[in-house]
């Protein structure tokens, strides 16, 4: 029997320190997305300190009225648009045509289980594909799909405490975008493969987070 | 056959009490939601692992708490304390691969996730207690494993396990996970969890309080054989009721044992006034017994074991290993007025100044048709083998066997047994050290 325990704690340590030593190793690389870094570059004011962070748990409040970057903020969310209406001239230029502006009138549109959309410190994250999973379940994040501003409701877990270290960093993994930046559409339409990571995330983390 | 149902049934108790928590996890949610994709399967595997070692840690705390139907359902105590030993590895393992997977499942996201995964932080507390227990455990199961530390220092050390359990409890009360939304698994594990920890509560009263104590007083102590003494004692109370071949634990109220039990087998017959254990000096305590004070109070907790229930019939062969020979003494004994049943005793010793008990045991197998007794010397014949014994007794292959000596010889012989037919069923055996 002993044997069995040297073994597995051989390798419980062998995990633990490889798992410490590549989270160091990489923490840079992983602190920003790759996604960030290319939109970053011309944020309204009010969100730079919290891009290399996406999910600080302040509220940088992204309220309800808009910020000075886009001056027309109403025309966005048109139901129809009968022209481009989604490229406001502050932003980014969208490599390609297809760009879509991160105003709340969008992320108002995703407020449902299958395609949620969160406001968090100033950043939109698509969650729907990790929803599911979500320990604390999936009724207790819905409220927020689509709403200007879910910040408190993710740095107090919903008024419970906090979440972990590690369930912010997984946050960082939906990240489409700061508000109001124009991303193309292909990061809003797949919005969690911008890591190396599995595609279907319907991740659980079980561990006292969410 | 009572007994062996009673056995089968603990087990059966066993098993099913680890499985249920993950029949209940599998049907909280669609199977197929739990192992899509690397994350998922990390995560469930995790939770899966920490499901049943938090049940078989619960399930290793009752079985320390020497619950006498448990033991009845185990034979005896020391098998109890094997699987004690034995499912509680298999709960550290466990354990262990729990945050593991989950660290795997962060994996998959970044290696930062992963690694802030595992350091304790203030604002996961629920986790962070996890964590906490877990390197409770690992420290505490260090010392047992790696350490060979005095056995009262380990003992009191191996007791704190309870509180590395007590915080595991609060993880899995506190957690956000599946165990903090299906009612069903919160309820099996946290009233589990409070289970073992009342089973712990009761083992505590027991052991420092007068539960289940049996108070008697030494009346001599005398040598039977080279640094073999026999200690007598007589109950200040009622005295405790035994059988033949079981043993109790004596804690000799003299400071110089400091507080410590040990176990030792009775070499009395129920029937006799007296009580009388032997014990041989092999450390530090037992040579201390021998200066033992006659008017020494002495607490008794027990009987304890199974050694030598067996169903009557045939003729039994019995070897015992130098002080090994104590539960047969009292065997022997009581086949003086058991016709029903026949035993062949071998007891192996260095020389004759080592055998205790020798003219006692030779004037028993005078006066008793039933009982043979062999006395083996090995310092001039070298170490018992079965080849030996089937020269005395014949055939062995359906014959029953009870062992009690060294480990050593005990594994060796059972080996030998075992390639001469005996089928592992009937060898029974009995360690005299208990760890």
């Amino acid at each position: 029997m002993r044997n069995y325990v040297s073994i597995s704690l051989f390798v419980f340590w062998a995990m633990v320190v490889a798992i410490m030593t590549a989270g160091l190793v990489f923490y840079d690389r992983d602190k920003t997305p790759p996604l960030l870094a290319v939109s970053s570059s011309d944020i309204a004011s009010t969100s730079s300190s919290i891009v290399s962070k996406p999910v600080a748990k302040v509220v940088i409040s992204p309220s309800p009225k808009p910020k000075p970057a886009s001056p027309k903020p109403a025309a966005t969310f048109a139901p129809a648009p009968p022209v481009p209406v989604v490229t406001p001239p502050v932003t980014n230029p969208p490599p390609t045509g297809g760009g879509v502006t991160l105003t709340l009138a969008e992320v108002a549109k995703h407020n449902n289980r299958n395609d949620c959309w969160l406001v968090i410190g100033g950043n939109v994250y698509s969650v729907a594909s990790y929803l599911s999973a979500h320990p604390g379940g999936v009724s207790i994040v819905l409220p927020y799909c689509g709403q200007p501003d879910a910040s408190q409701a993710f740095a107090t877990r919903g008024g419970t405490g906090a979440h972990s270290p590690s369930a912010q960093a997984m946050l960082a993994n939906y990240l489409i975008g700061p508000l109001n930046q124009t991303v193309s559409a292909g990061q809003v339409t797949a919005p969690q493969t911008n890591q190396p990571a599995p595609p279907a995330f319907s991740g659980d983390d079980d561990e006292g987070d969410d | 056959m009572a007994k062996r149902a009673l056995s089968r049934l603990v087990w059966l108790a066993i098993v099913a009490l680890s499985l249920a928590p993950v029949l209940v996890w599998l049907l909280i949610q669609p199977l197929s939601t739990r192992f899509d994709g690397a994350f998922r399967i990390f995560t469930s595997f995790g939770q899966l692992v920490s499901l049943v070692g938090f049940v078989l840690m619960a399930t290793v705390i009752i079985l320390a708490a020497r619950l006498r139907l448990v033991e009845r359902g185990m034979r005896g105590l020391n098998h109890v304390f094997i699987n004690h030993h034995r499912l509680g590895v298999i709960a550290f393992i466990l354990l262990l691969a729990h945050p593991i997977f989950l660290a795997f499942s962060y994996l998959t996201f970044s290696t930062n996730a992963a690694a802030l995964f595992l350091v304790p932080s203030l604002t996961a507390w629920p986790q962070a207690l996890g964590t906490l227990a877990l390197l409770l455990m690992v420290v505490l199961l260090g010392i047992t494993f790696y350490l060979s530390w005095r056995y009262e220092a380990w003992k009191f050390s191996h007791r704190f396990l309870a509180l590395a359990f007590l915080i595991a409890f609060f993880h899995v009360a506190f957690i956000s996970s599946d165990v903090s939304r299906s009612l069903a698994l919160r309820f099996y594990l946290l009233s589990l969890g409070a289970l073992a920890l009342i089973a712990y509560g009761y083992r505590l009263l027991v052991e420092f309080g007068h539960w289940g104590k049996y108070y008697y007083v030494v009346t001599g102590v005398r040598e039977v054989a080279t640094k073999i003494w026999e200690i007598s004692l007589m109950p200040l109370a009622q005295p405790l009721a035994y059988q033949a071949g079981q043993f109790a634990f004596f804690d000799f109220t003299d400071p110089v044992f400091s507080g410590e039990n040990h176990p030792f087998s009775f070499v009395s017959l129920p029937g006799e006034a007296e009580v009388k254990i032997a014990t041989k000096a092999l450390g530090d305590y037992t040579e201390k017994l021998a200066g033992l004070k006659v008017g020494t109070t002495v607490r008794l907790e027990g009987p304890y074991g199974a050694f030598g229930e067996s169903p009557a019939g045939q003729a039994e062969i019995w070897v015992a290993g130098g002080i090994g020979i104590t539960p047969f003494v009292g065997l022997a004994k009581s086949l003086l007025g058991d016709s029903q049943r026949k035993a062949e005793l071998f007891y192996s010793v260095r020389n004759e100044g080592e055998a205790a008990y020798l003219d006692d045991l030779a004037t028993l197998a005078k006066n008793a048709p039933n009982f043979k007794f062999i006395p083996y010397f090995s310092d001039k014949s070298g170490l018992l083998t079965a080849n030996q014994i089937e020269a005395v007794s014949g055939p062995l292959a359906d014959r029953c066997f009870y062992l009690c000596g060294p480990a050593p010889m005990m594994r060796s012989l059972k080996e030998q047994l075992l390639v001469k037919g005996v089928s592992a069923s009937k060898i029974k055996t009995e360690q005299f050290k208990l760890d």
